[in-house]
């Protein structure tokens, strides 16, 4: 494992290039240029060999001689005081075993600079954008980033422009994934016994792919603006209180073709997949087990395929509008709890894609919803299911109380007797 | 350093984190913008989603 430093500012990250990397980090400083004497403002720490780059990154040669702020270098030039920099150039292209660095020395000044990546996917073992004084973009055309290890994105003077799919391949755990606002055009999860932590909210305008490892939201929203999908492999959704926003409309919001090794995992704290499109979706589970709050999201309606098994069941569209949650018929889903109801006005619709009944299952307790509009819905498991006293009854229902939770034993008697 | 915040919203809960140098030297004003432009930009997301066409295949 080597380390490789961003040098030179604007080049191409391609797989033979070695124009702007570097085994450390660069310099900057101040300093003017006449013909092939550099005179420098302070004593950078220069060193026979290192490239000198002007404001604008043009190279003006290697220094060959010098010391404290007379340098003589091999091109050179008419250049009046302005920030440079300089570094030991001609590093080997990073493989994935590698690390690589964009820092405040990766440009001169706080001049902007444009890293080109070619040749897709580029690859690196950790991947640090951070100290950036000027803005960089990272980009390129169809081309793709494979990260084996950790990826920190700068909050502020970053640009992300390539658009291929950013690939995490780590097969081993304590890999963060640090996006600092900065969004991304598709993502694979696929290392065996890899596992990352959102560091910050990812969004993801692509489809996301979770194929082999554990991937911890951490409390952060990761946002799929294509599909979900899982993908043949073993594979672990884990939230510690984070939410999953699947943004697609259509049939393939949230697919899960590969259910066989996928698991999820409640963490600390409540973690949630909201499906927030305004046209009709679907959450199609696959009969997995999904320790989570499935909500409705969007105003588009919401259909639930697969028998799964759900932690609980919200409705965050009823301070908006109504909203319909379907099943398909012939299903049942499990749910630990039940908190999907309507207001006043905004009923939630509750019901089968089809003519026939689907069924939800409850194992215990009270299930005390309201303002719900439900037909084609078996409720079973042994809990009270109580649509509330201001649902309404479609048809074709089985075990649903229309009506609202008896009060709890003991606290309307005992407010009655003391008067 | 790293600052989390969170927004409720229609759509849920966006929860994110703001990672800064320690001598960052923004105001609370502008962290208060950044973490609204942050939010502005997930909105913008996942209100105006591309419509995926290409069908999956099943297993």
């Amino acid at each position: 494992m080597a380390d490789r430093y961003w040098v030179g500012g604007t080049g191409t990250w391609g797989s033979t290039q070695t124009t702007n990397w570097s085994a450390a980090t660069g310099l900057s400083f101040t300093a003017s240029c006449t013909g092939t004497t550099l005179t420098t403002t302070g004593s950078p720490a220069l060193v026979a060999g290192m490239t000198v780059f002007s404001s604008t990154h043009v190279s003006l040669g290697t220094v060959v001689s010098g010391a404290v702020n007379t340098w003589v270098v091999t091109i050179g030039g008419t250049y009046g005081s302005q920030a440079m920099s300089a570094a030991t150039v001609g590093a080997s292209v990073p493989t994935a075993a590698d690390n690589v660095f964009f820092d405040a020395n990766s440009n001169s000044g706080t001049s902007t600079f444009t890293c080109t990546m070619a040749n897709t996917p580029r690859v690196c073992n950790d991947f640090l954008a951070s100290g950036l004084d000027g803005t960089m973009t990272l980009a390129g055309t169809s081309i793709g980033l494979t990260v084996s290890g950790s990826l920190t994105f700068q909050a502020t003077n970053f640009t992300r422009t390539y658009d291929g799919t950013t690939t995490f391949n780590a097969t081993t755990t304590g890999k963060t994934i640090t996006t600092n606002g900065v969004s991304i055009t598709g993502v694979n999860f696929n290392g065996v016994s890899g596992a990352w932590t959102l560091g910050s909210a990812l969004t993801n305008s692509g489809q996301t792919t979770l194929t082999n490892g554990t991937l911890d939201l951490n409390g952060k929203t990761l946002t799929s603006g294509l599909r979900f999908t899982t993908g043949t492999g073993t594979k672990n959704l884990t939230f510690n209180g984070g939410t999953l926003i699947c943004s697609l409309s259509g049939a393939n919001s949230f697919v899960n073709p590969a259910p066989t090794g996928f698991t999820t995992s409640a963490g600390t704290g409540t973690g949630t997949i909201t499906l927030t499109s305004t046209t009709a979706k679907t959450f199609n589970g696959a009969g997995s087990t999904f320790n989570c709050t499935l909500n409705q999201g969007g105003a588009g309606a919401l259909t639930v395929t697969g028998s799964n098994t759900f932690s609980n069941i919200t409705n965050t569209r009823k301070s908006v509008s109504a909203a319909s949650i379907l099943f398909t018929a012939g299903t049942t889903n499990t749910f630990a709890d039940w908190n999907a109801s309507g207001e006043s006005t905004r009923l939630l619709t509750i019901g089968s894609v089809t003519a026939a009944s689907h069924t939800l299952s409850k194992a215990s307790g009270t299930v005390s919803a309201d303002f719900l509009s439900i037909s084609q819905s078996t409720a079973t498991g042994g809990a009270g299911w109580y649509a509330g006293a201001n649902s309404t009854d479609g048809g074709n229902n089985s075990g649903w109380i229309f009506t609202a939770p008896p009060a709890p034993s003991g606290s309307n008697s005992n407010f009655l007797m003391f008067f | 350093m790293k600052i989390d915040f969170s927004f409720s919203s229609q759509y849920g809960t966006f929860s994110d984190a703001l990672h800064l140098p320690d001598d960052h030297g923004l105001t609370q004003d502008e962290i208060n913008a950044m973490q609204q432009q942050r939010f502005d930009n997930w909105i913008a997301v996942i209100t105006a989603p591309p419509v995926e066409e290409t069908p999956i295949e099943e297993v």
